[in-house]
């Protein structure tokens, strides 16, 4: 999944959490006050990420990421390492 | 006083800890189950999260069981997290102040334990449950189990939430609600409207115990559901 298509399925989740789909999610959008969501509907986030992308993001991790960008990253990085299922 | 120096806090922990146990071991405890299932459950069966006002979780103690505590990241966490291990019970670290979606997250991974939160804490306002314990429960699965405390005879700290410190040789009183299971994928106006009920459910047993607790009656049981008093 290419990195476009990847920020689409965060859109979708983030309207899952709030409500409120995103018009642009540009990297430097910080993922609470960028995407009005507080550090719960955060928490209720990556566990959707988790759940669709079948990957698990651990607590100092989840401290090290606060913007769009840097989940993106974080998600291309734990894809790449996935076991590859033919 | 704030303590910093790791050797304090440990030195601290292990003198309160001690004191806590003796203390303890002095009260009387007298509890009702409104579900008629005695409570804290094997988690092996179901993990429950446990919720106790910030100002009676000094009453926590009393139970050995397989719970972890949900401690602010603040010094004085480091400090309530030594004296649960001496309790032998876990700390999940982190508050809606500092941290919180890292201890969140960290209370979504499977374990064998339950989650005891006090839902007015760190700060308060007293006896005001904050929405993070309805999105941990909509978050995890696991219900919620309300804790209610009254004391026939209590000093009370000049502290934010009047934490409750039994006389020793007093009675508790301890009312458990039924679970509550919360849905999953809750929105935030239904957070809300959730929030608002298990409040107002949780101000209602907490005044039943102090009530039972005044001399007042016993919180009513369903039949065949029998109190059970504890030593």
């Amino acid at each position: 999944m290419n990195r476009e298509a990847m920020k689409q399925v965060l859109a979708e989740l983030v309207e899952n959490e709030t409500g409120i789909r995103p018009d642009n999610l540009a990297d430097d959008t910080v993922l609470t006050e960028g995407l009005g969501m507080d550090s719960i509907d955060l928490v209720g986030l990556v566990v959707q990420i988790e759940n669709r992308f079948k990957i698990k993001i651990d607590t100092v991790e989840l401290r090290q990421v606060s913007t769009v960008g840097q989940i993106l990253d974080l998600l291309q990085e734990k894809l790449a390492l996935a076991p590859k299922v033919a | 006083m704030k303590l910093r120096h790791p050797w304090a806090i440990r030195f601290s922990a292990f003198a309160l800890a001690g004191l806590a146990k003796g203390w303890i071991a002095t009260l009387k405890f007298r509890e009702v189950f409104l579900d008629g299932i005695v409570h804290p459950i094997s988690p092996a069966s179901r993990r429950c999260i446990y919720a106790v006002w910030h100002d009676s979780i000094l009453m926590v103690a009393k139970k050995r069981t397989n719970i972890r505590f949900l401690i602010s990241q603040h010094a004085d966490g480091e400090l309530a997290t030594r004296v649960c291990d001496y309790f032998r019970a876990g700390a999940v670290r982190g508050s809606s102040t500092r941290g919180g979606a890292s201890a969140l997250l960290q209370m979504t991974r499977p374990d064998d334990g339950h989650l005891l939160i006090t839902p007015d804490g760190p700060r308060g306002p007293r006896r005001r449950l904050q929405p993070g314990i309805i999105r941990a429960a909509s978050i995890t699965g696991m219900p919620i189990v309300l804790a209610a405390y009254g004391f026939d005879r209590a000093w009370r700290a000049p502290s934010w939430d009047r934490m409750a410190v039994p006389c020793p040789g007093s009675t508790v009183y301890c009312v458990v609600s039924e679970m509550i299971q919360v849905p999953a994928g809750l929105s935030r106006p239904a957070v809300e409207q959730w929030r608002s009920d298990i409040e107002h459910r949780f101000l209602e047993i907490t005044e039943s115990a102090e009530r039972w607790a005044a001399g007042g009656p016993r919180p009513v049981v369903p039949p065949a559901r029998t109190e059970r008093q504890a030593a």
